[in-house]
């Protein structure tokens, strides 16, 4: 153990000297304020991450590649549970200064954990000393990812919202040709009458949706964008946004949801069913749905299906909601240099595995592995790489981001407004009330 | 957690010699022990492991949480600033305390007395002799021990809109699918119903072990007098089940203000906040929204109105018991 890393006056002997004691809880207490390094063995790399699922089993196998690549370091790997909880709990061990080395958080997720004070920024030296640059990322993400000059994120990914379309369905309607090309709509009416030959075809719901309040989020910002809307969420100050738009929208999405067309109280479980029980044509979900349905389609034969990038309908651009899976440094008190290159080079050896984080729907953003033959020539992954150009993230504030307050308030509006409880009119005022009081709060971090 | 540790080789030489030691204190211990510690009654060192416990994990936090309120705390890191009354004054002017403390009260008021009759009455039914009694007592109490993880899933299926059981069998009778977890009333109702089918096997237990405490003598005097069946559940089972009620109100009164989990797993909250009990908005506030501090506010606030509902509940039995 370097010495640097005990402060202050607690010597190896005086720790000792309180071990024999038999205190264990008082000296935990004591030196609760030196960081991980006291109680991490010497090489070592804690991970914090929120993949299970598909996602889980992906992420275990580009940590296998880590620990074959480096056996000297032994990888902590914890997986908890996605949403709201596991910001909780990063937070709170950022807070401590005990957190792990590397975190893994939606980088629309980024305001929310204080850079600066809760994450720690990278060294950009040693980051391109492991391979890394800047440069090696599309520009957007970039931006998001620094504050101040500074880079507190590494984007892994960008997920977004995919049009899967199950080809057996929707090909006997023309709408989607034998080289797998989506027919193009001229607008809104396009759209709608497209949905409409599905249903006439099929007799069920052409489309799957979700109801939960980051499924119709998702869609929401999806059109919004495409109409050019925007969210301004200034702190201190009051909710920016364009409130034509937002009806318009709103309107379009009441008569997607006739009960032919789509369904409004399908819930996230449900429309994953119709799709995969080939019930519903096409389905607007994220494109980490993808393995459910390639297992499904391995073990059953159906649905036989594609991925496309969402159209552009409201709009003339093909706007569409994203969010990017991100590597942080969550603070720590203390830091050193040996410490920080195995959680640099942790980072980089999952970037560089980017192809098996892309096998489960994910489109990798890291140069070397988005302009690579190997992703170009996957499918259907490599259908819906521009999404990564043209997605949009969500607004910026502490309170917004994947599964954060701002997603529920808006989420639980257009539930209502969907499910006709609610005007689209009363649905945006009440949101506009909740995000003026979020704005005038004094932020948490 | 050193400290129950130290205290359980004293707790054990209590547990051994105290007795003896407090009737005729054995001249060998009193070389050792100071007289203070021997004037200490040895009940104590049995409940002393419990003690520690208690202020650690529930008097300590409970007084901790008193003094967050009077702060902007937030969960990621400081005490933050004095506020004094700051957050209680906000939480006058929250709507969604109020809408979210008004949830509580709905729920409470719908499910409390369907819980105490349905128990009551399936109790009534599978106390007589009756022809496969074990398996209805089995059944009715079963669903209590299910995880409400596995309630909530079972329930989200059948309660769905477009492929649930139950919309499914309404279809059959030509009845239009109803939105059992997306409108607000039918979510209410949803709700209560689950917690009735997942919880009532507990008041139902209680119900049938107070039923079998109530001497045959009493029905069969009763019957050589001419009381019908009614006259007996009306003059004797009820009268003599009053204080199994007053307990099953209490605990279910409890139960159901501090509803959380079946609704957060079932609605989580929705549609548009309308079952949101207070406890998922102290939830958010304090574990989404980071600010602690305010919302153990929201917290005492609510403390205070169980309070008070509890002291009228407990004038209203003493009352009750008085003139009985």
């Amino acid at each position: 153990m370097p010495h640097h890393h005990v402060g202050g006056s607690l010597t190896r002997r005086n720790v000792l000297r309180i071990g024999a004691a038999g205190a264990a809880g008082a000296a935990a207490a004591t030196l609760g304020g030196c960081g991980g390094t006291v109680f991490g063995a010497a090489d070592q790399v804690r991970y914090w991450n929120l993949f299970s699922g598909g996602d889980g089993e992906r992420m275990q196998r580009m940590e296998a590649a880590y620990r074959t690549a480096h056996p000297e370091t032994n990888l902590e790997a914890v997986t908890l549970t996605w949403g709201a909880p596991y910001y909780t709990k990063l937070a709170m061990a950022a807070a401590g200064g005990r957190a792990p080395e590397v975190g893994a958080l939606h980088l629309t997720r980024l305001a929310s954990m204080a850079p600066g004070r809760l994450l720690d920024p990278f060294d950009e030296d040693l980051l391109a000393d492991v391979g890394v640059r800047r440069q090696d990322f599309p520009e957007h993400l970039v931006e998001r990812a620094s504050v101040g000059g500074e880079l507190y994120a590494v984007p892994l990914d960008v997920h977004g919202l995919v049009l899967y379309v199950n080809r057996e369905v929707v090909r006997p309607t023309g709408l989607l040709d034998s080289a797998d090309r989506l027919a193009e709509f001229r607008g809104p009416a396009d759209f709608l009458n497209a949905l409409d030959e599905i249903h006439t075809a099929t007799g069920e719901i052409a489309l799957a949706t979700a109801n939960d309040p980051s499924s119709l989020w998702r869609l929401f910002w999806t059109f919004y964008r495409q109409l050019g809307g925007d969210i301004q969420l200034p702190v201190g100050e009051r909710v920016q946004y364009d409130r034509d738009a937002m009806v318009e929208v709103m309107e379009f999405f009441l008569e997607v949801f006739d009960g032919n067309r789509a369904s409004a109280t399908l819930d996230y479980d449900a429309g994953v069913a119709a799709f995969q029980n080939g019930i519903a044509g096409l389905q607007l979900n994220g494109s980490w749905e993808l393995p459910s349905y390639a297992d499904a389609l391995e073990t059953t034969g159906s649905p036989d299906f594609t991925m496309l990038p969402v159209p552009a309908v409201l709009g003339p651009e093909p706007a569409v909601w994203v969010d990017s899976h991100a590597l942080v440094l969550p603070h720590q008190d203390s830091r050193d240099d040996a410490g920080d290159r195995r959680a640099y080079e942790f980072i980089a050896t999952l970037l560089e595995n980017g192809l098996v984080w892309a096998s489960g729907g994910h489109i990798p953003v890291y140069e070397p592995v988005s302009a690579s033959d190997e992703y170009r020539s996957l499918e259907p992954q490599s259908n819906y790489r521009s999404t990564a150009a043209d997605g949009e993230l969500d607004p910026e504030a502490w309170f917004a981001g994947a599964g954060s307050d701002f997603h529920n308030q808006m989420g639980q509006v257009l539930n209502a407004v969907f499910t006709r409880s609610m005007s689209p009119d009363d649905g945006i005022s009440q949101w506009e009330r909740a995000m003026n009081q979020l704005l005038s709060t004094p932020s948490p971090v | 957690m050193s400290t129950p540790a130290v205290h359980t080789p004293a707790q054990g030489t209590g547990a051994t010699s105290g007795p003896r030691a407090s009737r005729r204190p054995s001249p060998r211990l009193s070389l050792h022990s100071p007289p203070a510690l021997r004037r200490i009654p040895p009940g104590v060192w049995f409940v002393a492991p419990f003690i520690v416990l208690y202020l650690v994990f529930l008097l300590t936090p409970i007084a901790l949480g008193l003094v967050t309120s009077f702060f902007n705390t937030s969960l990621a890191g400081g005490t933050g600033d004095f506020v004094g009354l700051g957050n209680y004054r906000e939480l006058l002017a929250d709507d969604a305390v109020a809408s979210s403390a008004a949830n509580t009260l709905r729920f409470t008021l719908y499910s409390t007395p369907l819980l105490i009759v349905v128990a009551l009455v399936m109790a009534l039914l599978t106390h007589r002799n009756m022809p496969a009694r074990w398996l209805f007592r089995l059944a009715y109490f079963m669903p209590f021990l299910v995880p409400v993880t596995v309630v909530t899933m079972i329930w989200t299926w059948l309660l769905g809109t477009d492929f649930g059981l139950i919309n499914g069998m309404l279809d059959g009778i030509g009845l239009g699918p109803v939105n059992w977890l997306g409108e607000p009333a039918a979510a209410m109702t949803s709700v209560v119903m689950v917690t009735v089918w997942w919880t009532v096997g507990f008041n139902y237990l209680l119900y049938l072990a107070a039923l079998q405490g109530i001497p045959e003598e009493l029905y069969e005097a009763s019957s050589i007098d001419g009381a019908n069946a009614w006259q007996q559940l009306f003059r004797i089972t009820l009268p003599l089940l009053r204080r199994t009620t007053g307990l099953i109100l209490v605990l279910q009164l409890i139960a159901s203000l501090k509803v959380f989990d079946q609704i957060y797993l079932l609605t989580s909250g929705g549609p548009n906040f309308s079952t949101r009990p207070i406890l998922e908005y102290i939830y958010d506030v304090g574990f989404t929204g980071l600010r602690i501090g305010y919302s153990s506010a929201i917290s005492y606030a609510f403390f205070l109105v169980i309070l008070v509902i509890a002291l009228i509940q407990l004038r209203l039995f003493s009352r009750k018991e008085g003139s009985a």
